[in-house]
């Protein structure tokens, strides 16, 4: 275990060096330029814009940038936004809390409903499996926009339930009342996804051998499924699960934006428009690593969970 | 030759940041369609606290000469007080200032307000006033009022008749530069408090003091501004409402959103997207000023008058001449702006409206393709192509970059429309090489200060920091400087009429439509301006309950 744990985290290494330099180089090659952030959006005169660019040393060749960058980086310092002079700590800071919040009560809900629906599709053949591999099948077209502006129309605007914008009322349940629909309407697809690879993996348990013994001799359903279906049914299951959840942290960029939810996916999107170099490369690098780290996760979990890869040493 | 002219027009490239939505097409008038005012109606009971849309990104910073562009110009004025105001018809008056007057045209003499105390209970003082006032001349503060200040020879401190005074005195003649005060650029911050904060202040840890009716109780550079009554305010007894929460959704359908599901009480400079939807909205009403209600204006910028089949005149006249303007007031901005025949349109006259209305009248025409096809083959354009830029992202602007596609096709022109990414577009407006590629792009634009001599004199000087295309003649250069000294409004029209006419045959800028002002307010709040006179005046005191 200790020598796969080394291994990931030295991959989880490379892989953030290697992202951090795509994504500087990315902005750095994009037209554009962050001086009418810097400037105002008056015509400045050309000493002006002089000093501002040696301020942010953006005449600096590109190696010498990305080196200084990194090196701020690792001491733990995300560099000053071009956006008022705030240190980018500051602004991440502001918003990280409403995005994790959102994956969360999104995990929650893709876990929740993908296995609930999946377990009763695979449990209940017939017409409860029909409904559910269509409904299942017709969410996971569904794209998150979508889902947002329908939930938004619907639910918010139509029925009230739920407020259509903004991080909502004070303290966790007005916070996790404003997330509900954000949340939905990310789920959505990835609870679907997760419902159909749930049924198919519970039904594939199913028909094997040993559970047609283990009723034969008696064995109670419920124990047979709770004891051993599941459990040899789950690594499959926590792997997409995993991704599934994962992939969030990009998804909430669209969804944060249709809500008006002041988080990290915002805060991105605007920072791209302002070309604040500083807080995108600070958010992207902050996602990747929550990427990797949740994949991580998902491995270590399957180590744990499969006896034979536990066993076998790494693979 | 001319110092003042800079001014603080600001290229509003990124207003309207509206994405998807429903866009024009139909051509429904909207419903409160206000002909002859210039305010809605006035508020009659207290508010505990409303949401107010704070434009299409929250501000950049807290400090009021950061940064000239909506959300600052939006929420900012209540927060810190300039020595003047303007009421909703663009008309002076008082402010932390009570009284001013030019005893000659090159001085300014200001009469500061006594008994004023910041937000923390500490009194203004004359030396907070000069210390403010010079933050914008100081290279260092990168005020974006700046420019504004070039005419100023010096800010000092006197006493008149037992009151404190400041006295401004001007290199040359100055007849405009009184209006500067009643922006962001003439506002009062602490100087103790400013001091103390450096660099640092207006970011969200600093914050700002100021002596406006509200203070900053709640934000963090990202999200929603909540402020609350200035229990200091020197005018406590015209605040109506205890709190105001602004949010600043970045997408026209997310303020769409908020707005239906009732997250959001009003709002000025709607996204033009939303106007017919909201013209039918339950639950509020969408405000639309008259003619002239707002000071932007939707144009065509020439890059560069020296090259391509831009260059010639009478291609530029050929285009301005086939232009269907009604119909893109109509459809493309659901009858929400109007046709404009000269930069500075309705929307702009802030004194001696008469004498630029019968001036304006005669620069009215109605399309006429064939004349301008006729221009075309004069000029030996036929077939010739023309490249025009446009931000992408923002429907409105696709909308008319192919509109005046279909335009320049008709007449006989080639055009290539090529829409760019915010960001890059942005740098057309700082650098030349970024405007290179193309003959011409499209720009919203507007000027805080309803004075036509700021706007010409920014796009239609030698030096003029608008004027991209190298527009230069000594005639329309000699008026428009003229103008600046010109202590008399009807004198000052009349130079700057002259200087008009001589553009609307040139036509470095061509202009396309004048948005009107548009102002959503949900049924629970009453009171603001119907123009942009917010931009100028601390509005959000006077809202309340209808």
């Amino acid at each position: 275990m200790t020598r796969f744990l080394a291994g990931r985290l030295a991959g989880l290494l490379v892989t953030l060096t290697v992202s951090s330099f795509v994504v500087f180089a990315g902005l750095y090659l994009a037209p554009g330029s962050p001086e009418s952030v810097l400037l105002g959006n008056s015509t400045p005169t050309p000493e002006r814009r002089a000093a501002v660019r040696e301020q942010y040393g953006l005449d600096d060749p590109f190696m010498v940038r990305y080196l200084h960058w990194l090196g701020d980086v690792l001491q733990g310092d995300l560099g000053t936004s071009f956006v008022g002079n705030q240190p980018v700590a500051a602004r991440i800071d502001a918003v990280y809390g409403t995005t994790l919040s959102l994956v969360a009560v999104t995990a929650v809900l893709i876990a929740v409903l993908g296995l609930g629906l999946g377990l009763l599709a695979a449990l209940r053949p017939g017409r409860t499996d029909d409904l559910v591999s269509a409904a299942t099948a017709t969410a996971a077209g569904v794209p998150a926009f979508v889902a947002a502006s329908l939930g938004i129309s619907v639910l918010a605007v139509r029925l009230g339930w739920f407020p259509a914008y903004g991080a909502g009322g004070p303290g966790l349940p007005g916070t996790l009342h404003a997330l509900v629909l954000p949340a939905l309407s990310l789920a959505l697809i990835s609870s679907a996804l997760l419902a159909r690879v749930t049924r198919a993996a519970v039904r594939a348990e199913l028909g094997k051998e040993y559970v047609e013994t283990a009723r034969a001799r008696g064995v109670p359903t419920r124990r047979v499924i709770r004891a051993h279906v599941l459990p040899n049914a789950a690594p499959p299951l926590i792997t997409v699960g995993g991704l599934l959840v994962a992939a969030l942290l990009a998804g909430t960029v669209v969804v944060e934006n249709a809500f008006g939810l002041p988080g990290m996916g915002s805060l991105l999107i605007g920072s791209v428009n302002q070309k604040d170099f500083p807080t995108v490369q600070a958010v992207t690098l902050l996602m990747v690593t929550g990427f990797v780290l949740v994949n991580l996760l998902v491995d270590v979990a399957q180590q744990l969970l499969d006896p034979r890869l536990r066993q076998g040493g790494t693979p | 030759m001319r110092t003042a002219v800079l001014a603080a027009v600001v290229t509003a490239a990124l207003t309207l940041a509206a994405c998807g939505g429903g866009g024009g097409g139909k051509a429904t008038a909207p419903d409160a369609f206000a002909k002859d005012r210039s305010d809605t109606p006035a508020a009659q009971g207290d508010l505990d606290s409303y949401t107010w849309y704070g434009d299409y990104r929250a501000p950049y910073s807290l400090d009021p000469v950061k940064n000239a562009d909506y959300p600052e110009q939006t929420v900012l004025p209540n927060i810190c007080e300039s020595l003047l105001r303007v009421k909703s018809d663009y008309t002076l008056e008082p402010g932390l200032a009570t009284k001013w007057e030019q005893p000659d045209p090159r001085t300014l003499l200001l009469t500061v307000r006594d008994g004023v105390k910041f937000a923390d209970g500490t009194p203004m003082t004359v030396a907070d006033v000069v210390y403010s006032l010079e933050r914008n001349r100081d290279t260092r503060t990168v005020s974006s009022y700046a420019s504004l200040y070039a005419n100023v020879a010096s800010i000092t401190a006197g006493t008149g008749a037992g009151a404190a005074t400041v006295k401004i005195a001007f290199r040359t003649d100055d007849a405009v530069f009184v209006k500067v005060l009643a922006t962001l650029g003439g506002s009062v911050v602490s100087r103790a408090h400013a001091k103390a904060k450096g660099a640092d202040l207006g970011t969200p840890k600093a914050g700002v003091l100021c002596t406006g009716p509200y203070r900053v109780t709640s934000f963090d550079g990202a999200g929603d501004l909540t402020m609350e009554r200035n229990d200091h305010y020197w005018d406590a007894g015209t605040v109506r409402s205890k709190k105001v929460t602004f949010v600043f959704p970045a997408s026209a359908k997310a303020l769409g959103n908020a707005i239906a599901g009732k997250a959001v009480d009003g709002g000025f400079n709607i996204p033009s997207p939303l106007v017919p939807t909201l013209a039918k909205a339950n639950g509020g009403t969408l405000w639309t000023g008259a003619e002239g209600s707002s000071p932007q204006n939707l144009d065509l910028v020439v890059s560069d008058l020296r090259k391509g089949p831009l260059a010639d005149p009478r291609t530029r006249q050929a285009l301005s001449r086939a232009l269907d303007r009604e119909g893109i007031a109509r459809s493309i901005f659901s009858a929400a702006a109007d046709p404009l025949y000269a930069v500075a349109g309705p929307g702009t006259w802030g004194y001696a409206r008469d004498r630029f209305q019968r001036a304006y009248d005669e620069l009215t025409v109605r399309a006429d393709p064939a004349a301008a096809k006729e221009l075309i083959t004069r000029a030996g354009a036929e077939g010739r192509k023309v490249k025009l830029a446009y931000p992408t992202g923002i429907e409105l602007y696709a909308e008319v970059a192919t509109t005046l596609q279909q335009t320049a096709e008709r007449i006989g022109l080639d055009m290539e429309i090529v829409g760019l990414p915010l960001a890059q577009y942005g740098e057309m407006f700082i650098d030349p090489a970024a405007r290179e590629p193309y003959d011409a792009f499209l720009t919203m634009n507007y000027i805080q200060i309803t004075e036509p001599a700021f706007l010409y004199g920014f796009i239609a000087t030698p030096d003029g920091p608008q004027n991209y295309g190298g527009y230069d003649n000594p005639e329309v250069a000699d008026r428009i400087t003229r103008a600046f000294g010109t202590t008399d409004d009807r004198a000052r029209a009349d130079l700057l009429i002259e200087a008009q006419e001589r553009l609307a045959q040139d036509l470095p800028w061509i202009p396309i439509v004048a948005p009107r002002a548009t102002v959503y307010l949900s049924d629970k709040v009453a009171g603001v301006p119907l123009t942009f006179g917010y931009m100028g005046r601390p509005w959000a005191a006077a809202v309340g309950a209808p």
